[in-house]
Parts: C-alpha cells; structure tokens; sequence
C-alpha cells in the first residue's frame, strides 16, 4: 500500500443540517477529510456526534448540505438520490449493525443480489464463492430467520463485498453481537477487506475495534476534533 | 374508539343522503319504477353494515389490545 | 442502468412470499370483484345471445302479425299468406269448468293452433310425445289446469259451450316466452274447437295471429313493414324473430348494465381496499426497500420490481376470479332455468372474461400507483434512523398512472354499456362521491387540528387519533362512506322494488273483472251478483279495441304510420289499445281543459283525452283524433283534456269518446265487482263465480284476490331472494310491463303493478 496516490475519498467543508419543524439541527459543521486507497479509518466519537451521519454521506445514501465530496471518482455533491444509487453499484460495499439481510431470500440470493444490480452475470457462482470465504459454504440456502446473529452478519460482509468494491462502510459492524461473535466477525471484516483490497471505513464506540485501523478520526459535536493520521493509532 | 363511533355516525347520514338519491336516480330512471324505499329496511341493512365493519375493526386490533405492553416496548 | 427485465423479476420473485402474506386483502378484494364480474358478464351475455338466437323458436315464427278483436280480412290474409308458409291461431281469455261442477273453475289462457303448429321448435306433452295441434274436440291443457280444476287425461272440460276432451298435459311450448303474461293457465284447441266454443263473436277479446315461416333470405322487418303500410288501418301488431320478446330483451339488458355497474362500485370499494392493502404491504417491505437501495436499486429498479410483485399477485387473483366467475354461472344458470333461456352448463365467454379481467387489472393499477408511487421515495436513510414518519408527497408521480388506470376503466364501462350516458353519469356520480368523501375527511381532519384540546386524556388521545400524522381519516372516511352509501343505494333500489309490486295494489284492486261480458246480457250479469252479494259495487264500461291512426290539427294531421321515431312518452300510438266511451267523466279522472260533452249529445263525435298524451303530442283542444276500430278509420274531434289517476285500480282510458263516436262498432263490456267486506266470504265467492261461469260461458271472470293472493306469496319468495334473480323471475310471464310501463309518461306504480299481474289482456284496462 502507498500513501502517494490519490485519495478515493475526498470531502471538503462538510456540512449537514436537517430541518425539524421551524428548527434547523446542525449535524456536521464543516468536515474535511481525504482518505487514501486501502486505507483504513474508525470514525470514533460519542453519541450523536455525528459519525453516522458522516459515514451516510460518505457512502452515498445521504446528500450533503454543503461543501464538496469525491468518491471514487464520481462527485457526490451533484448526483441525485438515484445517481448516488448508481454510483454505490459495484464501488461501496455497506455493513449495518442490524444486518438489514432481506427477510424473503436465502442467504445465497442475499448475497447474489447487489451483483445482480450491478448487472453481473455470473452472481450466483461469485455469491456461493463469498459465502464460503466467510465460513458458510454449509448454509448457502438458509433464510436469514434461520441463520444466528453472527451468521447473518457475516452474510451481510459477504453482500458487501461481493462486487469487490473499492470501499467497505461498516456502521457498528459488531454491535448486535455478543463479545465472542463479535470479534469474530471483525475479524473476518478486517481480513476479507484486505484480501479484497478495499478502502475501509468503519464507525464505532469501541476504542479497541478502532485500534486495529490504521487511522482514528474523532469527531464530536459534528466537527472532527483529531485525526490520527495513518499509521498512528496501529 | 370514541371518535371513530362519532366519524361513523356522519358518514352513516351521508351514505344515508348520497346512497338514497343514486338510489331513486336508478329506481326512476333507470328502471322507470316509482320511488318506494322501505325505510326500516334501508336502516336495517345501513345498521348491519356499521356492525359488519365494527365487528371486523374490533376482531382487527384483537391482538393489539391483548398485547402486554413490556412485550410491545421491548419490540420497539 | 436501469436493472434488466429478467434481473428485476428475479428480485421480485425472491422477494415475493407465495403465501402472500400482507397481500391477502388485495388478493380477496380482486377475486371477488373479478369474480361477479365475469360472472355478470358472462351470464348476461348468454341470456342475450339465447334471445337473439332462439328469436325465431320464442316468436315461433320469423314474423308474427297480431290482430285484435277481429279475424283478418280476406285480402289481408291473401297478402300475408303470399309472404310464406302461414300458421293461423288465435289467443283469448276463457273460463273452464269441469261440466256439471259449477265450482270448479279456472280462468285460463286459450291458445287455439292449426294443423301447421308449431312452425318452429318442438311442441311436446308431459310424456315426451312430440304433438302437433289437438284434433277435433281435444285440448292439450297445461299442469296448472290439471291441478285447478282436478282434472286428468281421459276426462272433459268445458270452455265455453264446447265440451273438450283433455287429450294430454303441455310438457313444452316453444313459443311459449313469447306469448307474455297470461292470466291463467294455458289450453290449447284445434280451430274446430275454438268454433265450437263460440267465444269468439264481434267485439270479444280475441288476438288473431298469423305466424309466417319466410324463405331463406327473405327479411322479416322489410315484409312485416310492407305489410302495415298496405293495411294503414287494419292495427296490425308486428313481430319479428329479432325482436321475439324484446320486453325481456331490453330488459336483460339493463339489469345486466346496472349489475355491472353494481359489481363496479363495489369493485370500487374494493380498489379502495387495494390501496390499503398495497400501502401497509410496502409500509411492511420500507426496510428491504431501503436495503435494496443500499445495494445500488435506484428509485426506478423499486418501482419495477415491486409492480412486477403486485402484477403476479395480482394475475393470480384475476385469474382465481375468472376461475370463480366461470364456475358459479352454471348455478345461477340453473337457479334462472325455467325461467330465461338459458343453457345449463359451463359458458365461456371470452369477451366478457377480458372485460372483466380488464377491470380487475386496471382496478389494481389505479389503486396500486400512489403507494407504489411513494415507495419509490423511501430514502435509504430510513435504515440509518430508528423509525421516519409517513412519508408526504411523492403523488405527483402517481397522477399519470391514476388518471390512465381511471380512463381506462371510464372508457371499458362506456364503451361496453348499451346505454353509455347512464354508464357516463354513474361513472360521474362515483367520482364526485369520491371527491365529495375526500374532501369531507380532508375537512374533519383539519377540523379535529383546530379545536381546542379536550381536558380529558382520553378524549384528547381521540381527538388527536384523528388529526396525528399518518391518521386514517381520510381513508376511512373514504372507504366507509363508499361502503355504506353502496349498501343504502342497493337497499334503496331492493325495496322500492317490492314496494312497486307488492305494496300499493291489493287494497284498491275489485274483488271481479269481467271481460267480454255481452251487452245483451248485462241484467242478467247484475242479477247474479246482487243475488250473492246486495251490497256489491259493479262498474261497467264498453271495452272496445282500436289504433290510433293520426292526431293533429284538422287538415294536417300527422299520421302514425308515417313517424319515423314515436315522440317521448307516446305510447298509445303504439300498437292496439282499449278505447271506451262514457256519458259522464269517468271515476277517479279530472278534467284540466275543456268541457264534457252532455247526456245523450247527437252531435259531432268528440274525444277526451289523456293530458300526459296530450302534452306529448302536443294536442290542443280542437285538434283531431283518428282511430281504427276493426279496421274502420273514425275521427273525433279533442273536447277535453283529463288527468288520471293511474292508481284508482279502475278502468282508464287514455281516449274517452262520446258515446255517438264509437258506440255502434261491434263491442262488449268489461266489468269489474268489489264487495262489500261483510260478503267477502267462500259461500258468497262461490255464488257469483259458479252463477256467472254458468250463465255467461263466453266470459272470462277472474278473481283478483286468488290472484293478488297467489301472487303475493310469489312476492314474499322473491323477497328472500337476490335483486338480480327476482327481477329476472319477474320478467318470466309478464314481459309485458317494461314494455308498458316504459310508455307511460311519469312511471306510475300502477303500470307495473297491474300489468305484473294482470298482464297484457288484462292491463290495457289500465293502459288503455
């Protein structure tokens, strides 16, 4: 990995507020921040502080209310809900902390889904391939109903990365789960995402779990108050 | 369930006016009979209809009202 | 890039649960609506094509010419004679007793055939012997008869002065739909028969008919035209096979339309229930719809996948309800055999299951869009945030789909309806209900945000149920007003119904009507009564039989055969009508113009004249009147106008003359006796019935009570049955009345209500 390229993300003066009746919240007060390809980021931070709605925005499913962001080479700041969907196809991978597995699909077709809307034609194959990278080659054709916390989850590392993005989000990857599963599953977040070579970014509560990424950003109070800078926090 | 009983009390009055005056439209022109409505009937069907949709609204939310409330909290 | 066809409906596939759960109530309120549908439809349809293809075994000829009161003449017959093959026959009410047994009688129906009967279809007795006219002396009588009068095959009848031989019981009479309404049960006679009867004398009751078999080729509404324009005065009657029965004809038809727009309003309901039903399914789906938007679904790929779900549930439906539709016309065919003609068994009908199909899908596309619309915008943030509230907007999106779905199903009612502005301004009323019930949720919501807050708790939670965000207000007041408004309008329709037959008539209606009662004979006739019963009430009236041939100012008058269309509500210039004459304004009518001619007035013949015709042909006093007694032109001139009242359950004319005009034209009388309710009794009905069947055999005297009665105990059976199916029962004998009461100017009760029962003999008492 080189710290000399481009950066695959690149946001200038941040800002997101969301309207409430008459009242105007401000959530992030101008953020700046460039991330490197293969790099990986913890955004750390209290509650409310704003790393959620951050990640929402670098990932594409929410519109900044001002300021600039380049992701993967597309500008987010002048595509619409449906491009930004589009741009998501393929490039970004997403972890929630509830899984969001779709209810009415085996895990296999979970899997094979983002690939069939990015058009590919040979998901079924690459989703079985995923499935086994991540330990459940035996349950391909369970539905999420049958499949225990730290099972579904790993169904949702596999969905994300699947298409072989070229950024993994994680929002709370482990927060549903117990410490055991927990670990586990970040375990096998941090390795599938180096064999796939993505660009990570994950938001968490857990110093530790931040501690593995090569760069720590806290914010709080929508501002970021320390970068750790790559290689810092390792 | 209050306000509901109220909101079916009026559109049973308007369904009374409306339903009536499509009916003597049919009655008159359509089959060029005269206009003879037999009141308690009329009243009778319109008054199984509220409990037709009553007795369904209240077998509806059954479970709803059965629903101990640590369990609906603990769902949320 | 948009997501391929065959990759959208592979996520739709997966996402489907084939259980459907949470797409139930789309999928009953379709099937159902799908299903009374196709089942109208089909039904409807078939009853239609049976008329129109069985035309000409109904009418029992390709064209019928019908004379009353009199036989044709000789040239008139010659001309018709030349058209085809001719069948000659007559039709008459009559009395039959058994010999000897005073009180044994029946009214009946008598049906005198020649040897060339029937010309088309198959007559048949009980036994399944195919028969032909009875010869000499025989009567084939139907069941009714038998049981009346106790009578079997082997014994004698007596009709008129003849004593029949009853040969055998009618099994099946091809023509008999045709024949309408008769007053009692049917028997048929040879010609040797009816002449040995001696019913038929000048001025009785009597329907000659003349059934012709045309060539191959040859057109029945050209010849049967022909005919009436080189006799203008001879009151001929003309049916084709086209139009065999079109009473019944137009009336399936109309019951078919206002049940379809019945099934619609209630498919409409329905739609409402659609939309529900889509809008809690998508509500249940915001958290896959999200996720499928994370995963890179654009707001396109959501629409097309989830319309792709809805348009499978959505097939099935349809298809269960055609399925449905299909399986249950043969019950309704059966329950209706006997009555209409119907084939029992399966009926596919293409047409009307793509109809109905068509309405189901477009139903389900209007109602489908706005939610469908709105799902499209849920935001893949909501998976991000606990819970976001309803979401507002997005309907612009929907409005395109909404109004085509609308149109569509405007334009499949009108242009499927045989009457396209009724079906318009139901499709009308319907929407300005919709609007009108929106518009009233749309106010009670705001009304419940604008009044103060109730102290109470719970009546402040009420308050607020109804105005919260996301509150059904307006849906339920939509859905249930529909709802009940649809319940109120079939009620409304079900009981007026009734009370159109049931209710008014037996109180005002004579306990006797005598037709063809001799003018020789009436102190006899009035000394039979007075005998049983001193306290009686007779009224008798000449009863005479004629057209009316022209109407209009003196020198320019309008003839009748001439008018291209009859203006509105001029029924009596149709066909052949009773006329009377009378010294004094009849009973029960009011003068509204003019004056009434004086007792034994000697000068020029002079006409009183209905007020509603009046006004229809827009006669002014003065004015002439031309009419066709037994094939003899008489004129009148317009003396008075009179308002009558249809309901008196006496004898009313349209065409009152003076007695000079028409008195000395061959005629009898009609009668009609109300007892006194002291006399109403079995010794004092037994009295009258078997002195007057006894001393005037060539009278009909028909008992209404017997007739209301039975009638009456019809009406209570039908009343447990569905609209649909009683007014079809309705139309079984009694064609006549749509026909009849469609000519009058105001729709009286009495129209209906006399003719159900009275029929087309018996009624032109009332329509005269």
């Amino acid at each position: 990995m080189t710290n000399t390229a481009s950066p695959v993300i690149a946001a200038s003066a941040l800002t997101l507020s969301l309207s409430s009746g008459e009242a105007r919240v401000e959530i992030l007060r101008g953020i700046d921040l460039a991330v490197l390809p293969g790099e990986k980021l913890a955004l750390l931070g209290p509650s409310g502080s704003g790393k959620s709605s951050l990640l929402a925005i670098l990932s594409g499913l929410e519109q900044a209310s001002g300021g600039t962001l380049h992701v993967a080479g597309a500008d987010f700041t002048t595509l619409d809900e449906d491009g930004l969907a589009a741009a998501r196809r393929g490039r970004i991978g997403i972890v929630l902390q509830a899984f969001h597995l779709l209810p009415t699909m085996t895990a296999l077709e979970n899997v094979a889904t983002p690939l069939e809307l990015a058009g590919m034609a040979d998901a079924m194959a690459r989703a079985e391939a995923e499935l086994v990278a991540v330990g459940l080659g035996h349950r391909l054709n369970h539905y999420p109903a049958q499949l225990s916390g730290g099972e579904q989850q790993r169904v949702a590392i596999a969905r994300a990365l699947a298409p072989r993005p070229a950024i993994l989000f994680a929002d709370e990857p482990t927060g549903n789960l117990d410490h055991a599963n927990g670990d586990a599953v970040a375990d096998l977040l941090f390795a599938r995402a180096d064999e796939v070579g993505a660009t990570f970014i994950m938001v968490t509560h857990d110093e530790a779990l931040a501690a593995r990424c090569g760069r720590i950003v806290r914010l709080a109070d929508g501002r970021i108050v320390s970068d750790g800078g790559p290689g810092v926090a390792a | 369930m209050a306000e509901y009983v109220l909101l079916g009390a009026l559109l049973c009055a308007l369904a009374l006016a409306l339903g009536s005056g499509v009916a003597w439209a049919v009655v008159v022109w359509l089959f060029e009979f005269d206009w003879l409505p037999d009141w308690p009937r009329i009243l009778g069907v319109l008054g199984a209809g509220v409990g037709l949709v009553m007795a369904l609204a209240i077998g509806g939310s059954l479970g709803l009202l059965r629903s101990r409330p640590a369990q609906v909290l603990r769902e949320l | 890039m948009n997501l391929s066809r065959g990759a959208a409906w592979t996520l739709a596939r997966r996402g489907l649960d084939w259980r459907f759960k949470g797409l139930r109530l789309l999928l009953v309120c379709l099937v159902l609506g799908t299903a009374a549908l196709s089942a109208i439809g089909t039904l409807t349809g078939a009853i239609e094509r049976e008329l129109a293809t069985r035309g000409r075994e109904m009418l029992g000829a390709d064209v019928e010419f019908t004379l009353a009161a009199r036989t044709p003449a000789r040239e008139e017959r010659a001309a018709i004679a030349a058209l085809g093959d001719v069948s000659e026959g007559a039709r008459l009410q009559a009395m039959a007793s058994v010999p000897g047994e005073q009180t044994r009688t029946t009214p009946i129906e008598l049906k005198a055939v020649d040897a060339k009967w029937p010309l088309y279809g198959r007559f048949t007795l009980s036994d399944g012997t195919v028969a032909r006219a009875p010869a000499g002396l025989t009567a084939w009588i139907a069941p009714g008869v038998a049981d009346r009068l106790g009578v079997k095959v082997g014994d004698s009848l007596k009709v008129g002065e003849a004593v029949l031989k009853v040969g055998g019981v009618i099994g099946s009479e091809p023509d008999r739909m045709a024949e309408g309404f008769s007053l009692g049960p049917t028997v048929i006679v040879g010609t040797a028969a009816l002449d040995a009867s001696r019913l038929v004398q000048p001025g009785s009751m009597v329907r000659s008919k003349l059934r012709v078999k045309l060539p191959p080729g040859a057109d029945p509404v050209a010849l049967g035209d022909g005919i009436k324009e080189r006799f203008p005065l001879a009151g001929y009657e003309v049916r084709t096979r086209e139009k065999a029965s079109p009473g019944l004809d137009r009336f399936v038809s109309r019951m078919g339309q206002f049940l379809v727009l019945v099934a619609l309003a209630a498919l409409a309901i329905a739609g409402i229930g659609i939309g529900n039903g889509v809008n809690s399914y998508l509500e249940a789906r915001r958290s896959s719809i999200a996720t499928l938007k994370i995963l890179g679904a654009s707001s396109g790929d959501i629409a097309r996948i989830f319309l792709l779900q809805l348009a499978a549930a959505s097939s099935l439906a349809i298809l269960a309800g055609l399925v449905v539709g299909i399986s249950v016309t043969p019950l309704l065919g059966r329950a209706l055999q006997g009555l209409l003609p119907i084939e029992p068994g399966f009926v596919f009908d293409a047409g009307a299951l793509a109809i109905a199909a068509a309405y189901g899908a477009l139903i389900a596309l209007t109602f489908a869009a706005p939610p469908l619309v709105r799902a499209r915008s849920f935001p893949a943030m909501a998976l991000m945030r606990a819970r976001v509230s309803p979401l507002a907007g997005g309907w612009r999106g929907a409005v395109l789909p909404v109004a085509l779905g609308l149109g569509g199903i405007a334009a499949l009612a009108v242009l499927t309806a045989p009457q396209k502005l009724l079906a318009a301004g139901f499709l009308g009323g319907a929407a300005a209900l919709f609007l009108l019930l929106s518009a009233l949720g749309w106010g009670v919501q705001r009304l419940a945000a604008k009044v103060p807050r109730p102290k109470g708790a719970i009546a402040r939670m009420a308050l607020a149920n109804l105005h919260r965000p996301g509150a059904q207000t307006s849906a339920l007041v939509v859905a249930l007003g529909f709802g009940l408004s649809a319940f109120v309008l079939l009620a409304g329709v079900q009981t007026s119904l009734d009370g159109n037959i049931a209710q008014r008539v037996p109180n005002k209606a004579p306990d006797y009507f005598v037709l063809d009662l001799p003018r020789s004979r009436v102190g006899e006739f009035d000394a039979i009564v007075r005998a049983a019963a001193p306290g009686a009430e007779i009224r008798k009236v000449p009863a005479l039989r004629g057209s009316i041939v022209a109407y209009g100012p003196q020198g320019a008058m309008t003839r009748v055969a001439d008018l291209k269309q009859l203006p509105d509500n001029a029924w009596p210039l149709r066909g052949d009508r009773g006329l009377t004459y009378a010294d004094e304004v009849p009973q029960g009518n009011v003068l509204t113009a003019g004056t009434w001619w004086a007792k034994d007035y000697a000068g020029e013949p002079l006409v009183s004249v209905d007020d509603d015709l009046g006004k229809a042909l827009d006669l002014k006093l003065g004015d002439r009147i031309a009419v066709s007694i037994l094939g003899v032109e008489r004129s009148a001139k317009i003396a008075s106008f009179r308002r009558i009242d249809w309901e008196n359950m006496g004898f009313n004319y349209v065409l009152v003359f003076s007695p000079n005009a028409i008195a000395d034209a061959p005629h009898n009388l009609a009668a009609t006796v109300s007892l006194p309710e002291g006399a109403k009794t079995p010794e004092v009905r037994r009295a009258i019935l078997g002195g007057l069947v006894k001393a005037l055999p060539s009278s009909s005297v028909i008992e209404s009570g017997r007739c209301w009665g039975r009638r009456a105990r019809s009406w209570a059976r039908w009343a447990r049955r569905s609209l649909r199916r009683r007014a079809l029962r309705c139309f079984r004998g009694w064609r006549c009345w749509p026909a009849r009461s469609l000519r009058r100017a105001n729709a009286r009760p009495m129209t209906m209500s006399s003719c159900a029962c009275w029929g087309r003999a018996a009624g032109s008492f009332w329509y005269c």
